[in-house]
């Protein structure tokens, strides 16, 4: 048997025998004026949110005589013993009376209250409900019809209040009651007035505070040697009622101590609710292998077929014409089969070196300190991205980013790849940046000489310049300030050069970097083709040829299989099956970059189509995601080049005069969609500039007021009636599961008992055998050892199965019993969660 | 406490959802209400808490086997609100049988007491500790419990004794007092003018050949002389208190009823035993001193079955004709030392009926008499002390 383990097992020699509790209960007035006190507060507080909730016109003092006649006449009637049924009978008589006498009243109340919470429904959420027809009467019949109406409705309340409370000492069915009126306002966010909801407050604080010593029947409950007693209404007295006054102090001051006017809803809060109100975007978060949907790596051996389906995955909304490319994820250290980030003593190193400087807006600082490199080049733009479909950690920001004054926390910096959402658990679903185009050089040296501190530097110390007659472009690439130089500027652009200086050191060690046994094969094919930095004049050059000649030996497809297992990713496609999507065309370019020694990155987002008119928000379906390969340039950063042949997007285009365009190109039309869109300049092999140039049309389109990245919290539009049916709803499934358990197992108890309570004994026998064998075969799977029938019942099944002759009562109570005795023993022995599985699921017993 | 934390749970989770979906001061306040409510409620019960008494009563200290012994359970809080619930775990216990049992309660103490009428019965022998092992009182809402030490009236001790059989031995002369002997009791007079037992003013009535007229005279009062009363203790009985509960509940029977027989006689005996603490005893030489010894015996726990009834050497008394064992188990031993220290003495070993004879009874030369639980008398028909 299961006892507790400080109750030693009941012996055979010792016994005690059933206790009987003597309770002196409280004195009856006592107990009334208690009772009358709880009630009138428990209808009070209902009834008063009902009414300010809905603004019903009543006569408030006729309601609160009600209910305090109420309060004292149904505790009188259910603490009073004697002959209660008969003041039951005449209470209910009298009150079909009143209701049949005041019928009109009552009815015409109850039709217009009806009337009265539609209408406040519809004025809250706009559904299409409909009134009752009701004719329309002066403002004091209807203060009339609503009083009566309600007063009847308060009796109804209080007595079923007063048995919940005072008979059967139920607090949950108390709070069900008074719940249920104030759901009916408040599922739509009507609030009722502060005092009626302060009341109600009050007496749920009570009927928890109250709880030990609201029984109802004295009653002692016996479990295994534990007695349970409960209906001490010894507790129910009058000085009781201090508990009630302190509860209402504690109200006061709870207001007091955080008042109204100086609350705060807490950001967090407002994150959390929009985090439930969207679903947390579950399915997004499980994107990471689709194009742009990564915020760790890119596994590049589960790179197979692709196929779109057309789903808007962001929203955008730029004041920028042209393309852009808006990156999620840049990919740092390849090692065959994937794109990773740095090692993270790389990173510790990385961010001990720039000391702060962040190289995801570095373009920016370049202008910042530098100033502009050439003034009809440079453009500022504000770009807002709704993250409706990708993955909400991700965070798709264009290249140019404008520096602002301090990072923004909704933001987070990987190292010096990418940026993703700071919010790690909710994400970021909407944002708005500022960013910069610009026209900008290939190296530092052209950059600072160029720009206004350098122009200055000319003039006063020539002889510091370096003489760059017969010095190779890529060589110029790698220059940076000496010391002397240095010393002549002023101490932002002096730190700075220090510090890009070390940067680009660090690129150059890092951004080079290859599998081993990867390195002579690229190497081999860039000296076979011809593609050896020395044989060009700068990096974009070299880029272009790479470019162009694996353009020229791959085609796209957008089913290319899947790499075998084990074999290098670009290996397979550069030397073996030759065909693949964006993903391929990036990985290679960029690693056949590295080969060449020019530092260079994968990187995945999306891109904004080539050539869009329309103002406002335009949407960018799963087709857009794209990958291209970033090109490191001292005097520009990190810029993209696109790798993968038929696609058009670039960052240098000004095209005010094109025509609409499909928002969402299909990678496979390789030409551009619209023949209004070409840019001369730009053959679809050719690697595009590293920055755009604004549209010379409409030269203000592209500016936008310089500040900084800052996100404006989105207009987090839902009302609090959808948060609160959202809360509703949450809160109601657990209640409608449990609900479901137990009336199923009420429903199935009782086909159960009425099968073997059938006038045939042998069928009756027969069902009861057949659940006998459900519970030797689950006390057996759950329990060591349960014994099974005996002969003697085995026969009687027999008999009952084939024989004519029907059982003997005595016969089915043997089998009744037997399946008892299992009954209980199941129940006894099992664990309480197997108990509850087969108590509500199985329904065994 | 486990279910009422789980819906305080659930109501804190549903008021913090609340809280999140609605955007308004409202689900603020409700949960800001929420969390302070359990503060709210220790710190009002708090008084009530730390009053809760509670007390076990009962009408008498004593019962017998079988028999029922009323108990009263009392609990209240001394201050004027009622407190939160209060669980109690009572214990019951028979200390010479080992015997435990116990049940709980739980109720709500409130400034009138709750009291709890209880009978409790014990089929077998020995003393019967009552107590509450633990008492545990909550708040109002069920959250907070601490456990509650009472100095006093938190356990209840009662004594049930065996039962007195019919049980007529047949006396052989060994057994009756030997007045020649020079023992004398100290604790009664008699009419043995050898020794004088003590002095004490004259009464009416006394004889004037009793008066002591030196120490009268001295004294300026009349002495009266109270004359000895020779004792020979010539029967012992040796029970092992060592068996199970129904063996223990057979020997005491007998010893009772044995014993009862003799004092009624005024047959003065000896009654030893070995218990938990040693041995133990007391001459018996009518019937109020039983009461006393069956005080000491009762209370007194089973011996211990590394401990061995008798060692080696073991102090007895002297002059002791008949030897009467009760134990539940033969040991060999135990004969031995009776026979080294009452070589001349009848020795009788009175066992329960699984008792197995062992080759040292013929040995020692002890008879053995089995009993028979339900047929005590018929047991020990023919039984000569």
């Amino acid at each position: 048997m299961r006892t507790k383990p400080n109750l030693p097992a009941p012996s055979s020699g010792l016994s005690l025998d059933k206790p009987r509790m003597l309770v002196r209960a409280a004195p009856f007035f006592s107990q009334f004026l208690f009772f009358t006190v709880l009630l009138f507060l428990g209808t009070a507080g209902t009834f008063g949110c009902f009414l300010t909730a809905f603004s019903f016109p009543v006569s408030l003092g006729f309601l609160a005589l009600t209910a305090l006649g109420g309060a004292v006449l149904f505790s009188l009637l259910y603490l009073q013993k004697k002959r209660r049924p008969l003041w039951t009978l005449a209470g209910l008589l009298l009150w079909c009376g009143l209701l049949l006498f005041f019928y009109q009243d009552a009815f015409y109340g109850l039709l217009r209250a009806i009337n009265e919470v539609i209408t406040a429904y519809v004025e809250k959420t706009g559904l299409g409900l409909t009134t009752i027809p009701v004719a329309r009467t002066t403002p004091k019949q209807l203060e009339l019809a609503y009083s009566v109406f309600f007063a009847f409705l308060l009796s109804l309340f209080q007595w079923a209040l007063g048995w919940s409370l005072i008979r059967q000492g139920s607090i949950l069915s108390a709070f069900l009651l008074s719940g249920f009126f104030l759901a009916i306002p408040m599922v739509f966010s009507i609030l009722p007035h502060r005092a009626a909801i302060a009341l109600l407050l009050l007496f749920w604080a009570a009927l928890l505070l109250y709880r030990p010593f609201l029984g109802g029947p004295h009653s002692i409950a016996e479990e295994e040697g534990r007695f349970s007693l409960s209906g001490s209404a010894s507790g129910a007295r009058v000085s009781s009622l201090l508990l009630l006054v302190s509860a209402a102090f504690l109200i006061v001051l709870l207001s007091s101590v955080f008042p109204k006017t100086e609350y705060e809803r807490s950001e967090t809060v407002d994150r959390v609710r929009s985090g439930l109100l969207n679903g947390f975007d579950f399915p997004s978060f499980f994107q990471g292998n689709n194009p742009g949907g990564s915020t760790s790596q890119v596994s590049l051996e589960f790179s197979g077929d692709r196929s779109y389906t057309g789903k808007t995955m962001l929203r955008v909304n730029t004041s920028k014409l042209g393309s852009d490319y808006l990156k999620g994820f840049a990919g740092s250290v390849y090692d065959g089969k994937s794109w990773t980030l740095l090692p993270e003593e790389d990173a510790a190193q990385l961010s001990s070196l720039l000391e702060g400087e962040r190289v995801q807006v570095l373009p920016g600082r370049l202008h910042e300190l530098l100033g502009g490199y050439s003034s009809s080049g440079y453009a500022e733009y504000s770009l807002s991205v709704q993250n409706v479909g990708a993955n909400p950690r991700c965070v798709y920001l264009p290249y140019g980013l404008l520096p602002g004054e301090a990072p923004d926390p909704e933001f987070k910096d990987v190292d010096d790849a990418f940026t993703k959402a700071g919010n790690s658990v909710f994400g970021l679903k909407e944002y708005q940046v500022q960013a910069m185009t610009e026209e900008a050089p290939d190296s530092f040296y052209s950059r600072f000489f160029l720009s206004v501190p350098g122009a200055a530097l000319h003039e006063s110390h020539p002889e510091l310049i370096p003489d760059t007659t017969g010095v190779e472009g890529s060589e110029l690439e790698s220059w940076f300030p000496s010391s002397p130089l240095l010393e002549l500027l002023s101490e932002p652009v002096s730190e700075f050069s220090q510090t890009f200086q070390k940067y680009t050191d660090f690129v150059y060690s890092r951004y080079t970097q290859l599998p081993v046994e990867l390195y002579p094969v690229l190497r081999n094919y860039l000296e076979e083709h011809g593609l050896l930095p020395e044989y060009f004049d700068s990096t974009q050059e070299l880029a272009s040829a790479i470019i162009g000649q694996v353009q020229s030996e791959c085609a796209y497809t957008l089913t290319p299989g899947r790499p075998p297992a084990g074999r290098d990713f670009v290996e397979y496609f550069l030397f073996e099956n030759k065909e693949g999507y964006c993903v391929h065309f990036a990985t290679t370019v960029t690693v056949l970059l590295r080969a060449a020694g020019v530092p260079a990155r994968y990187a995945e987002g999306y891109v904004i189509p080539p050539g869009y008119t329309q103002e406002g928000w335009i949407d960018i379906p799963d087709s857009n995601a794209h990958a291209w390969t970033e090109l490191y340039l001292t005097g520009a950063g990190w810029v993209p080049i696109e790798a993968t042949p038929g696609q058009n997007f670039s960052l240098h285009e000004s095209q005010p005069e094109l025509s609409a365009v499909s928002p969402s190109p299909s990678p496979e039309s390789s030409m551009p969609s619209s023949s209004e869109e070409s840019s001369p300049s730009q053959p679809a092999s050719s690697a595009p500039s590293a920055t755009s140039a604004p549209d010379p049309a409409d030269p203000e389109r592209g500016s936008s007021t310089p500040g900084r990245n800052s996100v404006e919290p989105s207009a987090l539009a839902k009302t609090g009636s959808s948060g609160l049916l959202l809360f509703l709803g949450i809160l109601s499934v657990p209640f409608v599961l449990f609900l479901l358990l137990f009336l199923q197992r009420k429903i199935r108890l009782s086909i159960r008992r009425k099968r073997c309570s059938l006038r045939d004994r042998n069928r009756a026998a027969l069902h009861r055998y057949a659940h006998i064998k459900k519970l030797i075969l689950y006390g057996n799977k759950f329990l060591t050892h349960v014994s099974g029938l005996s002969e003697e019942l085995e026969e009687l099944v027999m008999k009952a199965r084939f024989s004519q002759h029907m059982l003997t009562s005595e016969e089915l109570g043997a089998i009744a019993d037997f399946e008892k005795q299992l009954e209980n023993l199941l129940e006894e022995r099992l664990f309480p969660p197997l108990c509850l599985y087969c108590k509500y699921i199985l329904v065994l017993f | 406490m486990a279910k009422n934390r789980l819906e305080y749970a659930l109501i804190l989770l549903c008021t913090a959802l609340f809280y999140i979906c609605f955007v308004g001061y409202l689900s603020f306040y409700v949960f800001m209400l929420t969390l302070i409510l359990p503060l709210f409620s220790l710190l009002c019960s708090l008084p009530a808490m730390l009053g809760v008494r509670a007390e076990l009563h009962a009408a008498v200290d004593s019962t017998h086997k079988g028999e029922s012994l009323p108990l009263r359970l009392q609990i209240r809080t001394s201050f004027f609100l009622p407190g939160g619930r209060v669980k109690l775990q009572l214990q019951l216990r028979n200390t010479l049988t080992g015997e435990e049992t116990g049940e709980s309660f739980s109720l709500t103490a409130g400034h009138a007491p709750v009291r709890i009428e209880h009978r409790l019965a014990s089929e077998h022998c020995g003393r019967l500790i009552f107590r509450i092992s633990e008492l545990r009182v909550y708040d109002y809402l069920g959250l907070f419990s601490f456990r509650k030490r009472q100095k006093r009236g938190d356990s209840f001790t009662a004594l049930c004794y065996p039962k007195v059989h019919p049980i007529f031995p047949g006396l052989l002369p060994s057994t009756l007092p030997d007045l020649d002997g020079d023992r004398y009791s100290t604790v009664r007079s008699g009419d043995d003018p050898s020794e004088i037992f003590g002095l004490r003013d004259y009464r009416e009535g006394d004889r004037l050949s009793r008066i002591h007229w030196k120490l009268s005279e001295k004294s300026g009062k009349t002495l009266v002389k109270e004359l000895s009363l020779p004792i020979s203790t010539r029967l012992l009985f040796l029970l092992d208190l060592n068996g199970d509960s129904g063996e223990l509940d057979c020997l005491l029977d007998v010893l009772a009823s044995l014993s009862a027989f003799l004092a009624a006689q005024e047959l003065p005996h000896r009654i030893q035993y070995r218990g938990s603490g040693g041995m133990g005893g007391a001459d018996i030489l009518r019937e109020d001193d039983l009461p006393l010894l069956w005080k000491e015996l009762l209370c007194a726990g089973r011996r211990k079955p590394s401990q061995p009834l008798l060692e080696p050497g073991q102090a007895l008394p002297s002059g002791i004709t008949h030897a009467v064992l009760l134990c539940s188990q033969l040991q060999p031993e135990a004969l031995s030392v009776l026979r080294d220290a009452m070589p001349s003495a009848r020795l009788t070993v009175l066992a329960p009926q699984g008792c197995l004879p062992i080759p040292e009874l013929n040995v020692f030369g002890a008879e053995l008499l089995r009993l028979d639980p339900e047929k005590l008398p018929e047991s020990l028909s023919g039984f000569m002390l």
